[in-house]
């Protein structure tokens, strides 16, 4: 073999190592076993044909990266594909004229024409409409009423209303007077039967008039429609045994009441009526029902 | 030679390309470049390691190892820096790094170094001859010996021993120096 020294040692040592070199070679020229060449080689061509072989290979740092890089893209393109899709538009309430909102009568009734048109109100009674006309119609009436008549008038109707209502929002209704303002259900606890005796602090006849028309144009949704449609209906019946300015109207309600729910204290409101209206003629569905109820 | 490993007679070709050309072109590839490298260098790495260590599996694991190695480090070779010394420090690294892991160090065996080749006449003279070299081989301190069959085997000069050790360039020389000395002694007497 060449040496490949470019740095000469010094003059006698490299005569020296010439001659050591000539005895060296003289100790012959081993060579690897046939074996271990061939293992070699293999190994060596193995190792060019793996790379060879995978030409998209990068290393596992550019694979890291390259997977890291995907995923932040996809979750790029969800989020701004979720960003821009068109929001589900409300319920297909259109809301009330300004001026309409100041009539408590229109208000009540386009409340409960929605009510009445959403398909989730097919199966609702076909009489709530009448209640709620009937309603408004008291409604309007106790606006132009005395405040302090009507809280008499309420008060005198209480006793038979607790006898006829087992639910909480028919005694919360009775105790307030008929003009009143209904209270919120986190208040409605504290505020049941608990209005003060003078007329000052008493809600004026005439806001409900002016909030509850108000507080349904807001309204959205076909679970609004259907809760403000059971409030009318319910607020109709009830404030029609409150509310009877006629007995012929307070017959009325309690016939509306027998034909809704039979089980409910209708006898109990009939008695009532016949103690307080002890001349007046009553129905013969009225009169049938009595005298099954009361067999001689 | 080149009849030995019949699959490496494309070395014939390659022969007016240097080591480092290719050492370039197996690294992009090339087995053929392989093949007519490891022509090049099979014997001197192999007696590099035979001449060194009495145990033969040893020997063989070594150099197989170091060409392993070679082949796992071809793509981070660079050829500014000569081909023979790269791998003949890989050689001597793997090697430290055998006798580190074993704490031994095999002495050679006079029979080691006999060559069967020789003629009938000159076999008495000869052999003792080789008795008196490889009795004053024996006494050489490790480092001397490994700087002189680094000169001897990898034809590497001066300073690429000293790098290949990690020691000076007089370092290298003043090891030279006592060997050659040892050995003048050994062949004169």
């Amino acid at each position: 073999m060449k040496p490949s020294d470019t740095t000469h040692p010094e003059p006698g040592l490299e005569q020296d190592l010439k001659h050591i070199e000539q005895q060296y070679r003289k100790l012959g020229n081993d060579e690897p076993p046939a074996m271990l060449d061939q293992a070699i080689l293999n190994k060596a061509r193995r190792a060019v044909k793996s790379h060879a072989a995978r030409p998209w290979s990068f290393g596992w740092m550019h694979a890291t990266a390259t997977a890291a890089l995907l995923v932040l893209g996809l979750s790029v393109i969800l989020q701004l594909r979720s960003q821009l899709e068109p929001v589900a538009p409300p319920a297909t309430v259109a809301p009330e004229p300004i001026d309409a909102i100041s009539k408590d009568t229109d208000g009540r009734q386009d409340a409960g024409a929605n009510a009445m048109q959403s398909p989730a109100f097919g199966d609702l009674d076909a009489t709530v409409p009448a209640e709620a006309e009937e309603d408004i119609a008291r409604g309007s009436k106790s606006m132009q009423s005395d405040p302090a008549a009507l809280r008499d008038e309420a008060d005198q109707n209480n006793q038979a209303l607790e006898k006829n209502t087992a639910g909480g929002f028919r005694q919360r209704r009775a105790a307030t007077p008929a003009g009143a303002e209904v209270p919120t259900e986190e208040g409605a606890d504290h505020e049941m039967f608990n209005y003060p005796a003078s007329d000052e602090a008493a809600p004026e006849p005439g806001r409900k008039a002016e909030l509850t028309p108000a507080r349904k144009p807001g309204m959205a949704g076909q679970a609004e429609l259907r809760e403000s449609a059971e409030d009318s209906r319910t607020q109709a019946m009830s404030e029609s045994v409150i509310d009877h300015a006629s007995p012929e109207e307070w017959l009325n309600a309690i016939v509306a009441m027998k034909n809704d729910d039979p089980d409910s204290n209708w006898l109990a409101e009939l008695r009532q009526f016949i103690k307080q209206n002890p001349q007046h003629p009553l129905p013969e569905s009225l009169q049938q029902a009595l005298a099954d109820k009361n067999p001689p | 030679m080149l009849g030995v490993i019949p699959s490496i007679g494309y070395a014939f070709v390659m022969q007016g390309v240097s080591d480092e050309q290719l050492m370039k072109q197996y690294a992009a590839g090339n087995m053929r470049a392989f093949e007519s490298l490891y022509e090049r260098f099979r014997g001197p790495l192999f007696r590099y390691f035979q001449r060194q260590i009495r145990d033969p599996a040893t020997v063989n694991d070594l150099y197989q190892g170091s060409w392993e190695k070679l082949i796992k480090a071809r793509t981070s070779y660079r050829p500014s820096v000569p081909f023979r010394a790269w791998l003949f420090r890989i050689a001597h690294n793997h090697m430290v790094d055998h006798f580190r892991a074993n704490r031994i160090f095999e002495p050679l065996k006079p029979e080691q170094f006999a060559s069967s080749e020789n003629e009938p006449g000159e076999q008495i003279d000869q052999d003792q001859q080789l008795k008196r070299f490889y009795a004053a081989l024996k006494k050489l301190p490790d480092e001397q010996k490994d700087a002189l069959l680094l000169k001897l085997e990898a034809g590497l000069g001066l300073l690429e021993i000293g790098r290949v050790t990690g020691v000076e360039y007089e370092t290298v020389k003043s090891r030279l120096r006592y060997a050659a000395a040892k050995l003048k002694r050994s062949l004169n007497t």
